[in-house]
């Protein structure tokens, strides 16, 4: 079995202190892998090396088995690796439509088209509506992105991320800040999206991350202390020593 | 709305085509022909600050490039005005490209930095370049020469040449602002990491707007010196890439109208102010201030806002 996403030994220093240490790291069949660990233990950094945004200090990381360490951040978006922030990161002054355009508009013609109108792209405004659609976003399409609501625009960061026709979504912390109905909807969204683009989800509510996940990895002060399906992790002595704190 | 603008737009550049007929006054055609030199200028600056958010204190340098170019060709090699102009289009395009190329490697403050030295080096060369460019003394006596064969002497021919180009490229763009590459822009000006993610090469992006920002650059400057009738150093100095910033500013940045109003609000207040006081830049400073912070929208966002009370009541 080929896993879709791997990591070899992936090592990130800053200065002398060490974000990621040595850290193997599989993603194969399965629909959400979740990755937990208090503060400070390596997940952002993990999602940053694995999207490109910053380089590994050593070690390599594997997208449907070739080698992108070295490719540009670019590129591997163009790949099929998408990425929602922990901090919300949208185009405030576009509408929800707009900013869902453009992540569509990428992976269908690009950018470098100079005369005809945006509009005269059928099925890019198509497509587009699909995934507003998708992530429950139509009542708000032509809405002024900077001005939603918190939990709206965690969402709508997804619905960019699906955009650019992903073939796996990386969610670093969506449900931050929600409040508990806005949560629920969510990681349903997250579940119905698993249905055809595997999930790497980086989250802080255990609850969410036991009723959805299929297989969880436990980073610990950079390493990987445990890998297992949530009934696993549950049960595992050095996971609660270190992380549950029971 | 939409289309209401569209009206008010024929309207007044009907207008503007039948003024030299209606208006004897040649101060004024002269005074509308600077105008829309400039807002040929700031439309190029518009596409880079107001949409893609890259502020350039160089652009004087390609204005000044344009002009010399144009100037040494029509004074000295006897070129048309037509075929001047698409050749100092085309170096200022190069040095674009040399230019925007490393300064685009930065962002922000040192984007703005590289740019005014790349600028303020044109404007060293200029004023050093003795045999090429007169040093300090510039060029005179620059003809106008022809446009694809009409004579562009008068003063009258010659504000329709600018208004001509004025109206021909604000359409050209508004038609690349709505367009894919449009949209690439826009994201850039708002976030441009978040474009790189979305499989965007932004860098490319932003060296092809410099590009046509300096070709824009250039065409004015083009015009500028047969305008005027010579070339100085002066024209590649930074108060001039200052007075673009100031015309986008005031106008209002990321609209393309807003410039051209920016360029007349600059034009008309130098000259009205000018004939009162030499001190005209003071007061002109203070304008400044009063928009960035009451108006940061400039003009356009001013009449918007104006409009939309006016709707509510």
């Amino acid at each position: 079995m080929k896993d879709i996403l791997s990591t070899k030994l992936l090592t990130k220093k800053f200065g002398s202190f060490a974000a990621l240490r040595d850290v193997s790291f599989n993603f194969g069949s399965e629909r959400i892998h979740s990755v937990i660990g208090p503060n400070g233990a390596g997940k952002t950094t993990l999602f940053n090396l694995i999207t490109g945004t910053i380089p590994s200090t050593s070690g390599a990381i594997y997208f449907q088995g070739k080698e992108i360490t070295n490719k540009r951040d670019y590129i591997r978006s163009r790949m099929g690796i998408a990425r929602s922030f922990q901090i919300t990161n949208i185009f405030p002054a576009f509408t929800v439509f707009e900013n869902v355009r453009l992540g569509v508009q990428s992976v269908f013609i690009g950018g470098y088209k100079f005369f005809a109108g945006i509009d005269n792209y059928r099925e890019i405004t198509e497509r587009t509506q699909e995934i507003i659609e998708f992530t429950n976003l139509t009542h708000l399409k032509d809405r002024e992105s900077g001005i939603l609501a918190h939990g709206d625009q965690r969402n709508l960061e997804i619905a960019i991320a699906l955009a650019g026709n992903a073939k796996i979504l990386l969610l670093d912390e969506p449900t931050a800040g929600m409040s508990r109905k806005e949560i629920g909807e969510t990681s349903n969204l997250m579940k119905k999206i698993s249905d055809s683009v595997p999930v790497l989800l980086v989250e802080h509510r255990m609850d969410i991350i036991m009723s959805i996940s299929d297989i969880i990895t436990v980073l610990h002060e950079g390493q990987i202390l445990a890998t297992g399906t949530p009934a696993e992790i549950k049960s595992n002595s050095t996971v609660k020593k270190a992380y549950l704190g029971e | 709305m939409k289309s209401v603008n569209i009206v008010i737009g024929v309207i007044l550049a009907v207008l503007l085509y039948l003024f030299p007929i209606i208006s004897p006054s040649s101060f004024l055609t002269y005074l509308l022909t600077q105008i829309f030199i400039f807002g040929l200028f700031a439309i190029g600056y518009d596409l880079l600050l107001g949409y893609t958010g890259m502020l350039s204190f160089g652009q004087a340098g390609l204005f000044g490039i344009g002009a010399y170019t144009c100037t040494i060709l029509v004074k000295n090699y006897s070129c048309s005005l037509s075929l001047a102009l698409l050749i100092a289009i085309i170096i200022t395009c190069g040095a674009s490209i040399v230019i925007g190329f490393i300064s685009i490697q930065t962002s922000g403050i040192y984007f703005a930095m590289l740019t005014l030295v790349f600028g303020q080096l044109i404007y060293e060369i200029s004023l050093k370049a003795v045999k090429l460019t007169g040093g300090a003394d510039g060029i005179v006596g620059v003809p106008r020469s022809t446009f694809f064969f009409i004579d562009m002497s008068s003063d009258s021919t010659f504000y329709y040449l600018t208004l001509s180009l004025l109206v021909g490229f604000f359409l050209l763009s508004r038609i690349l602002i709505l367009s894919p590459f449009g949209q690439v822009l826009r994201a850039i000006g708002a976030n441009e990491e978040r474009t790189r993610l979305l499989g965007y090469r932004t860098k490319n992006f932003k060296l092809i707007v410099f590009c046509i920002s300096g070709i824009l650059a250039g065409l004015a400057g083009g015009l500028f010196a047969p305008f005027l009738g010579c070339s100085a150093p002066a024209l590649s100095h930074w108060s001039i890439s200052g007075d673009v910033v100031m015309m986008t500013l005031i106008g209002g940045k990321g609209t393309l109208i807003g410039p051209i109003l920016g360029s007349a609000f600059i034009h008309i207040l130098k000259d009205v102010i000018g004939s009162y006081t030499e001190y005209w830049m003071i007061i002109f400073g203070l304008i400044f201030v009063i928009f960035v912070l009451l108006v940061p929208e400039g003009i356009v966002g001013l009449l918007k806002s104006i409009v939309s009370t006016k709707e509510l009541r």
